[in-house]
């Protein structure tokens, strides 16, 4: 049986970020790990590989959790998940959330939750970009102007006359709409 | 005859005619008065209501204005008739054919290779689900991005449209599915043609004549990219505590794909920077055509004005117009009233996306969970109805046919049962998925056993299956040699999915379904043998 490989990672967006140690199957589902592996040589494999984006080591850690909880998983997204053949020409991509991912997101708080979507865009794990973008898409979904808002705590110093105006703005459209409908 | 009309599985529609009012210059009048009063008064509503809670009520309070007298000189208005009629300046004859051409998906296990399709639906306790050739064109695009049905895995879809069967009804009585139709009225005992439905029955095919239509509108609406009007609209820089501040804009751009029209227009007027992030054009372009993956006849029309390179569309403006303008909902009477159905029933085609995708790729167990082990122990020794010398009574066999709770709930189970020559149940199997369970013998590989077999819809209980048992010999003990000739499945709708279906699960805790299956058809004088009732309790 092969030994494990421990890569080590460092985020350097600010200075005295923690290292991590993440095994390297895990560490492969970012495409950018990726990238920069294909040209170390296996005696580069003790460096710390500097990343840099603006995300806490908190945040950090809970993408190298999924990411070590999902090493086994495939590293694409090709995993048989509902899509249509143009992926543009469809707007329902349920993905499926397993037990551990519904309980891993759940856990989360917003602030958490953003960070891992920045990590995972900036780190390229595309299935966990995927599935939190999804996440965040289901609060929403569903809900009315004001419920969203006080699922996403959203405060505004608009007053009733500004949001009249915006509002305005889109219903000029709309009825402009019913003209061309008659047409 | 049934006392029930039953409705297309996809879009829930007639599948027999409905009815046209007369073209009477005066009851065109009326009609389109009645229909244009309660369609404002339903606006009415909505804008009050928001998300149009207890409409329902208020839609009655309309309904009133239908009785109107008939004014002098006028031809007589018949409400049970022509107020129950559609609209003939909006609908045809000839653009009704479509809800004629009807196929149907049925199962019957018995049938084996080609048959006649009756043999689907005749003798079967399966329910068989009847639709239009349109609409099962809409569900195969929606399901395969493709125009050919074969392309469809008919298993799976059976699978899918049974799980969303009312499973304590036969169809036709349970008449459709238990999907959103959308905002249509019309179902009830027998059809009813409302009018201000009449997108409902409209055919939803693309037509030269439709995409006519449609360029015609957008080249006169121009939809050109006016000045930016959004600084003088708020003229200072507002004050917003929004956490999606901390997303870059592609993320928030990558969210709202996982969003469908109405939800996004939500989040929207909910965040300020939710807006700011969506204010590009080439978002819009995008959006449009992921929301609107119905509208065929758009595409070809963008590319013309991508190429002509004249000016730029406002795909923004664009979406909202056509969003409302295609908008399936009462009173609707402009040019489009194909793409307000078409879009209607491509909206049920993706609810039955879910069920038919998990079905095609559903994976049971392949060993049972350690909860059914240890729900099925059983501390009785096995007993041999011949105890031959030298027979192991270690050597007795178990089969697990169902390896999860979850999947007696997911997934619907085909009982098959093998019988031998003499009538005697040689071998038992339990299909889920695909996946055989087999006890005995199976008839699959030995030709000599005749088969009966059975479907329990997924949520579907067993609880109870009645033996009846008959001795090689007549005139030894019963206890000698027994063999089984005939078996009876009871199933029973299991409380959650009562609960599910109907709030007053209570009262129907009695109901149950008794399925029989006796290859040789004979009982009355088994019923003195009978044994049992044994019950093989599956779950809890």
């Amino acid at each position: 049986m092969a030994p494990i490989q421990i890569l080590k990672l460092q985020n350097t967006f600010k200075p005295g970020g923690k290292v991590f140690e993440v095994e390297r199957a895990a560490a492969e589902h970012s495409g950018l790990v990726q990238m920069l592996l294909q040209d170390f040589d296996d005696s580069d494999l003790e460096a710390i590989i500097p990343i840099s984006v603006d995300v806490s080591d908190k945040g950090l850690a809970k993408v190298f959790e999924w990411m070590t909880h999902s090493k086994d998983l495939p590293k694409t997204t090709d995993d048989g998940s509902v899509r249509g053949p143009d992926d543009s020409a469809v707007n329902w991509k349920p993905l499926t959330f397993s037990d551990w991912d519904k309980k891993f997101f759940d856990a989360l708080d917003s602030e958490a939750l953003y960070e891992i979507l920045i990590a995972a865009n900036y780190l390229d794990i595309k299935p966990l970009y995927e599935l939190g973008c999804q996440f965040v898409a289901n609060m929403i979904r569903g809900k009315t102007t004001e419920q969203i808002r006080e699922i996403l705590n959203i405060t505004s110093d608009f007053n009733p006359e500004e949001e009249l105006r915006i509002r305005e703005q889109k219903a000029l459209v709309k009825d402009e709409s019913e003209t061309a409908e008659k047409n | 005859m049934s006392d029930f009309d039953t409705y297309c599985a996809i879009c829930g529609g007639p599948l027999n005619e409905v009815k046209i009012g007369s073209t009477a210059p005066s009851h065109l009048r009326r009609r389109r008065e009645i229909v244009a009063r309660k369609r404002d008064a339903l606006k009415r509503i909505d804008s009050h209501d928001g998300r149009g809670s207890q409409r329902k009520d208020k839609e009655d309070d309309v309904h009133d204005e239908e009785h109107e007298e008939s004014a002098e000189g006028e031809e007589e208005w018949f409400a049970g008739h022509e107020g129950k009629s559609y609209d003939p300046g909006l609908i045809s004859r000839q653009g009704l054919a479509w809800l004629q051409e009807i196929c149907c998906l049925g199962l019957n296990l018995e049938v084996n290779g080609e048959s006649n399709f009756r043999n689907y639906l005749r003798n079967s306790d399966n329910p068989a689900f009847p639709f239009h050739h349109g609409c099962l064109d809409i569900l195969t695009q929606v399901l395969t991005g493709s125009t050919d049905a074969a392309n469809l895995n008919k298993d799976a879809l059976y699978d899918a449209m049974s799980g969303l069967h009312d499973v304590s009804k036969k169809w036709p009585i349970g008449q459709c599915l238990n999907l959103d139709y959308g905002n249509v009225e019309g179902r009830d005992r027998r059809w009813r043609s409302i009018p201000g439905e009449e997108f409902s029955v409209t055919d939803p095919a693309p037509t030269a004549e439709l995409a006519k239509t449609l360029r015609r509108c957008i080249i006169e609406h121009g939809f050109g990219i006016g000045p930016d009007s959004l600084g003088s609209v708020i003229p200072r820089q507002p004050q917003v505590r929004d956490p999606f501040s901390r997303l870059p804009v592609e993320i928030l751009q990558y969210i709202f794909r996982f969003l469908p029209g109405h939800d996004l227009l939500a989040v929207l007027k909910a965040s300020w920077i939710a807006f700011l992030a969506t204010r590009s054009n080439q978002f819009w372009k995008r959006f449009l055509k992921q929301d609107m993956p119905w509208l065929t006849e758009l595409w070809p029309l963008l590319e013309d004005y991508t190429q002509g390179g004249d000016h730029e569309l406002n795909y923004r403006a664009q979406y909202l117009w056509l969003d409302h303008a295609t908008l399936p909902r009462y009173g609707l009477d402009g040019p489009f009233l194909a793409l307000a159905n078409r879009r209607r029933i491509w909206g049920v085609c993706e609810q039955l996306a879910l069920p038919y995708f998990r079905h095609l790729h559903a994976k049971p167990l392949g060993e049972p969970d350690s909860r059914m082990v240890e729900a099925t122990f059983c501390r009785h020794m096995a007993i041999e109805s011949d105890n031959k010398p030298g027979c192991d009574p270690s050597a007795s066999r178990k089969t697990f046919f169902a390896h999860s709770v979850d999947e007696l709930d997911s997934w619907p189970m085909n009982l098959e049962f093998f019988w031998g020559k003499n009538h005697r149940l040689v071998g038992l199997c339990a299909i889920i998925c695909k996946q055989r369970r087999v006890f005995g013998l199976d008839g699959e590989v030995n030709p000599d056993v005749t088969k009966s077999a059975l479907r329990i819809t997924a949520g579907l209980r067993i609880t109870e299956i009645q033996l009846f048992i008959e001795t090689a010999d007549p005139n030894k003990s019963p206890t000698a040699s027994p063999g089984i000739v005939s078996l009876k499945v009871i199933t029973s709708v299991v409380l959650c999915m009562l609960d599910r279906f109907y709030p007053d699960w209570e009262t129907r805790l009695g109901v149950f379904t008794a399925l029989t299956v006796s290859p040789g058809a004979r009982s009355g004088d088994q019923d003195q043998n009978k044994q049992g009732p044994r019950a093989d309790r599956r779950s809890g």
